[in-house]
């Protein structure tokens, strides 16, 4: 990974993680995304703990660190422990975590990997346990957890480690 | 009606208030002003092909402006890297795309810089953005053409 970031942010802090952020160098999509971000949180159909799994699964395997040190507020009001946290790693399907968590581990782990290859037998689990609309809502967030932690990796310039932290999902 | 990038949203509607502003990304994406949408297509073309996404790469996506078939060919058939219909700009996004799927954390800086020098700051970002959702939405079209199955 890139030791020094490859762009700057913008100056000037608007409080709002993504708009401080070099994505505010493209004023034309950083609304959107911002946007986008706050709906996958704050109208989620699926609880929040849930989404927490699901987003560090993506964090953890894109190796951002800015997004592993993070814990989203309502996720941790929805019962999410770091003893839960320290579960989401290579074989959850034998960890304590709930059926469901481990469905979403491993739809998070069909779209990061190869998802051409999802059995037929997982996309059929999938359909069972969520409802539509969780199952897009999920498909949804995922994208946007996945793309917006590539940005970061991409640009670069991330501490090597970083403090967990707790931060307010935006309203 | 095979599902692709391109018609996502109708699979993705019901997830109600998120479905919105995911579309709207999509939109602001291919319309910003610092990378031509018509080398975010070859983008798109080059990671279907890297998924194996045959009903992705059937497709010419409606917001940009048609490409010629035969500069398509070409780059399906990896020769973009010597090809003269290739511009420079192209082959460093080209390359930056390989290396983006692989792994962002295994873009090398030489690789980034070619995509800075040729884009500038802000095209450099638009592109990475760009990268992330149209993989995304490659990657769920792929996982709901089998959950349709």
């Amino acid at each position: 990974m890139a030791a020094v970031a490859r762009v700057q942010a913008p100056q000037g802090q608007t409080g709002d993680p993504i708009r401080d952020s070099a994505l505010g160098l493209v004023p034309e999509t950083v609304d959107p995304i911002a946007r986008l971000n706050r709906h996958a949180w704050r109208s989620s159909p699926v609880r929040a703990s849930l989404l927490e799994i699901v987003r560090l699964r993506n964090a953890r395997t894109v190796n951002c660190q800015f997004c592993k040190s993070v814990r989203y507020d309502l996720a941790r009001r929805d019962g999410l422990t770091e003893s839960k946290v320290d579960q989401i790693r290579d074989g959850y399907e034998q960890s304590a975590l709930a059926d469901d968590e481990k469905l979403a581990l491993a739809f998070a782990d069909a779209y990061l990997h190869d998802p051409k290859t999802i059995s037929a037998e997982l996309a059929a689990r999938l359909k069972q346990h969520f409802t539509p609309a969780q199952l897009a809502h999920l498909a949804i967030a995922l994208i946007a957890f996945n793309a917006t932690s590539r940005c970061a990796v991409s640009i670069g310039g991330m501490p090597d480690n970083l403090p967990v932290m707790e931060i307010t999902a935006p309203e | 009606m095979p599902v692709t990038s391109a018609n996502l949203i109708d699979q993705l509607a019901i997830a109600g208030e998120a479905a919105a502003p995911f579309e709207e990304v999509w939109r602001a994406i291919w319309n910003q002003p610092y990378v031509a949408a018509e080398i975010l297509e070859l983008c798109r073309l080059n990671l279907a092909r890297l998924h194996r996404a045959e009903a992705e790469l059937a497709i010419r996506m409606p917001l940009a402006q048609p490409l010629p078939e035969d500069k398509i060919a070409s780059l399906l058939r990896e020769n973009w890297m010597t090809d003269q219909r290739f511009s420079q700009v192209e082959r460093a996004v080209l390359n930056f795309t390989e290396w983006y799927y692989i792994s962002p954390q295994s873009i090398p800086d030489e690789v980034a810089g070619e995509v800075i020098a040729g884009l500038g700051e802000s095209g450099f970002v638009a592109l990475i953005e760009a990268l992330g959702f149209i993989d995304g939405r490659i990657r769920i079209a792929l996982i709901y053409s089998r959950i349709q199955d």
